[in-house]
């Protein structure tokens, strides 16, 4: 190699190969670009498939409905008035588990972020307590707090408390120490720094473990109400499933997922929305 | 007339290493800085000279000897002092102008009066039409107008600046020194300037005070003494030029040479 660059005068790029390939490449490309379009023709492409596997009898529609009997079983849930007192029970718990357990999280997570010393003391014991198997507990939750909502709740309350906990710790102690700093040099209170720095500084990530605070308490009060309750989504969704109902069950179980999946997204947003100063 | 306004005696200041041992990163330290005098403190890392400024600030505690500004020791920050800060420290949730108002702001005045002060220096350093925006929205010199701008709201006697241009480009860096002397001259403050770079230290300074590491002391104090106002073209005055030649063996005669290293 000379090195220098040689220009040939007699070898243009070819322009009808670079600008029209393959037809399918052509297409390829296109719908990369377009995720929306192939996500939806994906999903429908799914629900097609199902329905036609249970139309011809290749899939038996009693282990695995079909999407219009999962339709029809909706659409007989919402006219009756089964389902209601259900909802109001999960709803209940989990609002009440999730805001005790969010309020909690946050209060102890700045205390243990802040006082690096009670941190310290506190690590080994929430390290512990966030990756037990709540479920293995819940049998006890039960004989402590009954088979009603108190069960429920406490076991919300956990999935979300150490979710949110987590993640405030470490919102509180990776704020920028300079910020603190420069604060101080300002001469301001300790009250001043934990109104208009500290906090601010950790709510992005507070929000981060709010979004995954929910998904956790989701999961809590579904699973703890199949295990053992009086009523609830869970309670409902164990009892269909017993009865080999299983268009009713997987409509309950799309109803809590699109549920979940609606709510997250919506937490999603506020979490943007408060971390919109943050270099991405 | 001149007046004292720091007077640093025999300032010692311990930190504990990461192997918890006790190092020295200031021993016996004595200067005085007159009112409207710009002091540069040159030096290697490591050399105490940061430890030093956030000691005259308050933020560090000296365990020996005694800081005292206006006369009164100093034992935490003080209304007459600012600190500029090498990685600018801004909030970045806030936008241009509340950051300027953000020590205004601890000092509890009204929105509209600290807003309408920050507008002030949004001018003076040039920042117009960037009062809405966010740090991270900014390039690096940008950034520290807002952090000096920031440290003068509060009407400082002593601005304190720590490497405040360390972060930047050489080119932002030299136009950052030239504004910054204009502002020295509109404002009249005191300024205690930490830098590792000899040039910086020599054009900007009345006084350079040269320290060197471990224990941190000071090795020299050297009077600036060309006309002023300084531009760019003084870096090429001979006197300029003998100055960095001093202050460059002053800062590398205590290292090794490569012939000592070869030959151990």
């Amino acid at each position: 190699m000379s090195g220098s660059t040689v220009i040939t005068p007699t070898a243009p790029p070819v322009p009808d190969q670079a600008a029209a390939p393959a037809m399918g490449a052509r297409v390829w490309a296109q719908l990369g670009e377009r995720p929306r379009l192939v996500r939806t023709a994906s999903a429908l492409s799914f629900i097609a498939a199902w329905q036609v596997g249970s139309m011809t009898g290749f899939l038996d529609e009693r282990f695995y409905s079909s999407p219009t009997a999962v339709a029809a079983a909706g659409a007989e849930l919402f006219t009756g008035t089964d389902m209601l007192p259900h909802v109001v029970t999960t709803g209940t718990e989990l609002l009440v588990g999730y805001g005790l357990g969010v309020v909690a999280a946050v209060l102890v997570g700045f205390v243990l972020g802040y006082y690096r010393v009670i941190g310290t003391l506190a690590d080994p014991v929430v390290m512990a307590l966030y990756v037990t198997p709540r479920l293995a507990i819940y049998p006890v939750l039960v004989i402590w707090f009954g088979l009603g909502l108190g069960s429920k709740i406490v076991m919300v309350f956990l999935g979300t408390f150490f979710m949110v906990l987590i993640n405030t710790i470490s919102g509180v102690k990776d704020v920028d120490p300079s910020l603190i700093r420069a604060a101080r040099s300002f001469m301001a209170p300790r009250s001043f720094i934990l109104r208009k720095v500290m906090i601010p500084g950790a709510i992005p990530s507070i929000m981060t473990g709010l979004r995954q605070g929910f998904s956790q308490a989701i999961i809590a009060v579904i699973t703890a109400e199949m295990f053992v309750s009086l009523s609830g989504m869970g309670n409902l969704i164990s009892t269909y499933g017993q009865a080999m109902r299983t268009d009713a069950l997987l409509f309950l179980v799309l109803l809590v997922s699109s549920f979940a999946y609606l709510a997250i997204r919506g937490l999603s947003a506020v979490e943007r929305r408060l971390s919109s100063w943050r270099p991405s | 007339m001149s007046e004292t306004v720091v007077e640093a005696r025999d300032v010692t200041i311990r930190y504990t290493s990461k192997n918890n041992s006790s190092v020295l990163a200031v021993d016996g330290l004595n200067l005085s800085i007159e009112r409207g005098e710009f002091v540069t403190i040159v030096g290697s890392s490591g050399c105490g000279k940061t430890s030093f400024l956030y000691a005259i600030d308050g933020l560090l505690p000296i365990h020996g000897g005694e800081i005292r500004v206006h006369g009164g020791l100093v034992n935490g920050p003080g209304r007459d002092r600012a600190v500029v800060f090498q990685e600018f420290a801004l909030l970045p949730w806030r936008s241009v102008l509340d950051n300027i108002a953000f020590g205004l702001e601890i000092r509890k005045v009204g929105k509209a009066e600290r807003h309408a002060k920050a507008r002030e220096l949004v001018d003076l350093v040039g920042l117009n039409g960037f009062e809405d925006r966010f740090p991270h929205e900014l390039s690096g010199g940008m950034r520290q107008r807002v952090g000096i701008a920031r440290a003068l709201a509060i009407e400082p006697d002593i601005l304190l600046m720590d490497e405040p241009f360390g972060a930047l480009d050489a080119q932002t860096r030299e136009s950052m020194q030239e504004e910054l002397l204009q502002i020295w001259q509109k404002t009249g403050k005191t300024v205690v300037f930490v830098t590792h770079d000899i040039d910086e230290a020599i054009y900007l300074a009345d006084r350079v005070v040269v320290m060197r590491a471990r224990p941190g002391r000071i090795r020299e104090i050297l009077p600036v003494d060309l006309p002023r106002p300084r531009t760019i073209d003084v870096k090429a005055d001979p006197r300029f030029v003998r100055m960095r030649q001093h202050l460059w063996h002053l800062l590398h005669d205590n290292e090794p040479t490569l012939a000592a290293v070869q030959a151990s």
